[in-house]
């Protein structure tokens, strides 16, 4: 007691110290203001002299530790250049709030599918890269698919892809080989069912997990969802124009759940992952990156993908998109800074590094996928059986909202209650 | 600080240099810096606000329209919003009963001749230093392994599964998180409360013949109601702008189950780029607020005048 | 006041039980903490069978945890100071002048702040400080200092109601001006309800996450703990006993801090109360 009344006096009086005089308390309100900016503004100014410094803003924050490496690669080439990486929460919103402040990182990552980038391209943005030597080294066919409007805005360096992650133990244990069509697959789960152990995990307490996985599964059943949707939201179609195609995607979506786990809104990600990990689950129909978290989960366990089967095999094709590419503002006073950067990622050497680490499926010349979890899907994706999923190019809220209706269907609501659900989410919505 | 210097001149100029004006003058001073803090960052940023709900700005674009009235007709107009508001009335009343019953009835506890009283006072008062981001994520884990076991043992239907994942009980998680966090400061004040009240009061009243009951009603409560009065007015706050704990467990989910008012204003301004919508909801929600905080204050007041 | 024996029990064993699920997540937390995966997927209420400290080390290897809670510190200091001078000030010159129109006008101003939810402010904030080039250190001080202006004055002009005016009015014939008479005679009378002040500011800045989170993402030097141990858990989030180091490590320093200051930050909170 008596030392913590010392601490409070001491405090006080300093305070009072601090404040002597009428309108001290002003003064030292705008003197602290002063001082720190002072300082901060002091130094950056200071190092704009010496260096280059260059701020990353990515949504990576999984995969920092391997950007950090190629960073130190190109700093040691480049000491003159010195890249901070930034991984904010949220960071999408950090961008565009960055760029409508006039106040854009000089290189960020993008999805160049997602309308969030749309979104920056509408409003002329974002640097065009069309024909640059940075896409030099990437896969001409890539160089097309990550083009919008037919230019390209971004250097795509890897994909990143929707399957299901399975315990390849317990599947050979239980002599099961992998299902070529959606029969196939559902005759899988009943014999896992039927050794005991749970078919599948699915996390659909995160509403964005299952919306991802909704409209891989959705793209997959209908090979023109993405055009529908895009008329849907102009207006010119229904929901109930497709209705037999999305009744058979909800259904099948019900179908699945009835080989999943017992709680299904209750099980978010991370423990979805570690359901998988520990042997209680067999398969996990999500992105790539989460074989891999299982894989660090549980070491000793083989983990492997495969692709989800559609209908018939020939059908099956795996849902992609380009995962990391790097952009920069329009306006940008180091371009040529910035390109050194993106093209020393783009470097061969780089991408394997990156494919290594982080699993995901390069597309920049001479890489091999080696990451043994996901390469099936690989395979797959670079010989060019691909598509898109259904939300490619849904706006965030109609994301938000898919994935909360889907878990308003899971959580009991009828199928007629869905489908209106989604016109409401989708009709005539474009602004 | 210039500014000021030169008003101060001026001023003094101005006015005659007697005491009393000099005095008031210094009042003036005083009040000056947090007004002008809070005019910069309080009342600009609030006006802004109103405006910023009369367009339909994305957060983004450099430009945006003036669309008069019709994000305020949207918002009321909008299911989720209705629910979100739903929503935020029944977690409120629910976690405001059970916070003040429970912070009083510990307090009544913890108060007077026990053993380990000092101690006790801070095991129940440590919840209270954590931020609720970290308490969320760890009852996270708790709902979903721990939880769910001892349902099952009990045979509890209900407690069997995670209950964050069912949208009837989820609000009941984050209930249980926020009671769990929120109790100690309402706590700690109603103890002070009750080291206010005269000892004699209370041997007078027992040499009359009253029961421990008539006590708390009639010498207990009384002393209290100012303490009341601070713990409702913070704890109804806090409750209609739940958040942190939000984000934390449950991103407004199983579908739209969870989603508070604050929670979906963040949803919208800052992930669904509605950015003019959000602040007309936001605006919306303080005319509210003001309305039952006002209500509150005028009911409580009179109280404690009438207690005085 | 003596009890009957069976309430005496009734009371201790309600108590304890309180105790355990307020412990539960402590215990589950540490213990986690010192576990291996493999352990902890096995048992997970179990105490650990050897203190391993692998996950604590990946966290403070891995993450610039110190510099996060320096910059915790900085902030919640700072703004705590300020906040111990700025309240006491105005709210001692609008309980003295409460007759005037102005005094009246600018304490209804603040007060009215109660009732506006911060989410009012929060998008335009994001918007406002980002023009003024405050998304950092200075700007979140001057926003908790802001925002503590309305409870602060609310508290604080209602516990000066009770300091008699007599007392000003003795110092003014003294010859004492008024910054005399708030320095040596108000500001030491307001002791209680500034700890008060101070106590319930130092939880919420020290454990806020919402102003961290829209106003610090220029660059991750600048963090807090909270926004740190939100970011931490997402990226690890597939291994909970790292994911339970990070909020143990996040924890520690407030339990050290608790451990030794409990009775002043109890204190605080009761004697300004009880006013």
């Amino acid at each position: 007691m008596k030392f913590t009344k010392k601490i409070l006096s001491i405090a006080i009086t300093a305070c009072l110290i601090v404040a002597a005089g009428c309108s001290a308390g002003t003064e030292s309100v705008n003197n602290e203001q002063g001082s720190t900016n002072g300082a901060n503004n002091g130094q950056s100014s200071k190092n704009t002299t010496e260096k280059v410094k260059l701020e990353f803003l990515s949504n990576k924050a999984d995969v920092a530790e391997t950007m950090d490496k190629i960073i130190k690669g190109f700093q040691e080439q480049n000491p003159n250049i010195v890249i901070e990486q930034n991984t904010p929460p949220n960071m999408l919103k950090v961008l565009t709030m960055r760029f409508s402040t006039n106040d854009a990182p000089p290189v960020f990552t993008v999805y160049p599918s997602a309308p969030s980038f749309a979104q920056l391209l509408k409003d002329d943005n974002v640097a065009e890269l069309t024909g640059d030597p940075v896409l030099e080294n990437v896969e001409p066919s890539f160089v097309e698919f990550s083009q919008n409007n037919g230019k390209n805005y971004a250097v795509p360096y890897a994909l990143e892809g929707y399957g299901v992650v399975y315990n390849a133990d317990l599947f050979k244990e239980l002599n099961l080989g992998i299902p070529q069509t959606y029969n196939e697959l559902i005759q899988v789960a009943e014999k896992i069912k039927a050794a005991g152990k749970t078919p599948f995990v699915f996390a659909d307490k995160e509403h964005s997990d299952l919306r991802r996985i909704s409209a891989a599964l959705l793209g997959l059943d209908m090979t023109d969802a993405v055009p529908f949707f895009q008329d849907v939201i102009n207006g010119k179609k229904h929901i109930a124009d497709r209705e037999t195609e999305i009744r058979r995607f909800a259904e099948k979506t019900l179908e699945l759940r009835k080989y999943a786990q017992k709680d299904l809104l209750g099980m978010s990600g991370d423990n979805a992952v570690v359901e998988v990990a520990n042997g209680k689950a067999a398969m996990y129909f999500m992105g790539m990156w989460k074989a891999l978290a299982v894989k660090k989960a549980n070491p000793s366990m083989n983990v492997a993908m495969f692709a989800f089967p559609a209908e018939k095999a020939e059908d099956t094709k795996v849902a992609m998109q380009v995962g990391t590419a790097l952009a920069m503002p329009k306006d940008i006073k180091t371009p040529d800074e910035v390109k050194k950067f993106m093209a020393y990622f783009a470097t061969t050497e780089n991408a394997q590094l990156y494919s290594d680490e982080t699993g995901q499926i390069s597309v920049i010349k001479g890489v091999t996928h080696k990451v043994k979890e996901n390469i099936g899907l690989a395979e797959m994706a670079l010989a060019g059986k691909m598509y898109r999923a259904a939300d490619a190019t849904w706006t965030p809220a109609m994301q938000e909202d898919f994935g909360k209706a889907t878990q308003e269907l899971l959580g009991g609501a009828s199928l007629e209650a869905y489908l209106k659900k989604l016109e409401e989410i989708f009709y005539n919505k474009a602004s | 600080m210039e500014v000021e210097h030169t008003l101060r001149r001026k001023w003094v100029g101005i006015v005659s240099r007697s005491h009393a004006n000099r005095r008031s003058f210094n009042y003036f001073l005083f009040t000056l810096p947090a007004l002008l803090l809070y005019l910069g960052f309080f009342i600009y940023p609030s006006i802004l606000g109103v405006l910023y709900s009369l367009t339909d700005w994305d957060g983004l674009s450099k430009s945006y329209h003036f669309i008069g009235l019709d994000n305020y007709f949207a918002v009321f107009k909008d299911v989720r919003f209705g629910q979100a508001l739903i929503f935020t009335f029944k977690y409120t009343i629910i976690a405001v009963i059970l916070k003040i019953a429970l912070a009083l009835g510990l307090a009544l506890l913890l108060n007077g001749n026990i053993k380990f009283r000092g101690f006790m006072r801070s095991v129940y008062f440590f919840p209270a230093v954590l931020s609720l981001i970290t308490v969320g994520l760890i009852f996270n884990q708790i709902f979903y392994t721990i939880l769910p076991k001892i349902g099952e043992q009990l045979g509890i239907e209900v407690l069997s599964k995670n209950i964050l994942g069912d949208p009837d009980t989820a609000i009941f998680g984050l209930i249980i998180v926020n009671v769990w966090s929120g109790i100690a400061v309402p706590m700690v004040i109603f103890l002070a409360g009750l080291s206010s009240v005269p000892n004699d009061l209370h041997e007078a009243a027992t040499i009359d013949g009253a029961n421990s009951l008539q006590r708390f009603f009639s010498i207990t409560l009384p002393f209290l109601i100012p303490m009341l009065n601070v713990n409702l007015v913070l704890s109804i706050k806090g409750g209609l702008t739940v958040f942190d704990s939000i984000v934390a467990m449950t991103q407004g989910g199983p579908g739209t189950a969870t989603e508070s008012i604050a929670y979906l204003i963040y949803a919208h301004g800052m992930n669904e780029f509605k950015f003019g919508y959000a602040t007309a909801e936001s605006i919306f929600i303080f005319i509210m607020i003001a309305f039952i905080s006002f209500l509150q204050l005028k009911w409580l007041n009179k109280k404690e005048v009438g207690q005085l | 006041m003596k009890a009957k024996p069976a309430a005496q029990a009734f009371r201790y064993s309600i108590l304890a039980l309180g105790m355990i699920i307020i412990m539960i997540p402590m215990y589950l937390t540490i213990t986690l903490a010192f576990k291996t995966t493999e352990e902890s997927t096995k048992s997970f209420f179990s105490l650990p069978s050897s203190l391993y400290m692998g996950n604590i080390m990946t966290v403070i290897k891995k993450a610039g945890f110190w510099t996060y809670f320096q910059n915790s510190v900085v902030i919640t200091i700072i703004s705590l100071l300020l906040i111990m001078i700025l309240v006491p000030m105005v709210s001692f010159a609008i309980s003295r002048n409460f007759q005037k129109p102005y005094y009246k006008f600018i304490y209804y101003l603040m007060l009215a702040g109660i009732f506006v939810p911060f989410q009012v402010i929060m998008l335009p904030i994001l918007q406002y400080t980002s023009d003024l080039n405050l998304m950092n250190h200075a700007g979140m001080i001057i926003m908790y200092v802001t925002l503590s202006l309305t409870e602060g004055i609310f508290l604080c002009v209602g516990f000066l109601k009770n300091i008699q005016f007599e007392l000003d009015e003795a110092s003014t014939i003294d010859g004492c001006n008024i910054w005399q008479t708030f320095t040596k005679i108000i500001f030491p009378l307001m002791t209680p309800i500034t700890l008060t002040i101070v106590t319930l500011n130092s939880l919420w800045i020290w454990n806020d996450f919402v102003l961290p989170l829209i106003l610090l993402n220029r660059s991750a030097d600048v963090w807090t703990l909270p926004l740190f141990i939100y970011n931490f858990q997402s990226e690890y989030s597939f291994d909970y006993n790292l994911a339970f180091a990070g909020f143990f490590l996040t924890m520690l320093p407030i339990i050290l801090l608790y451990g030794y200051m409990q009775r002043f930050l109890i204190s605080g909170l009761t004697e300004g109360a009880l006013k």
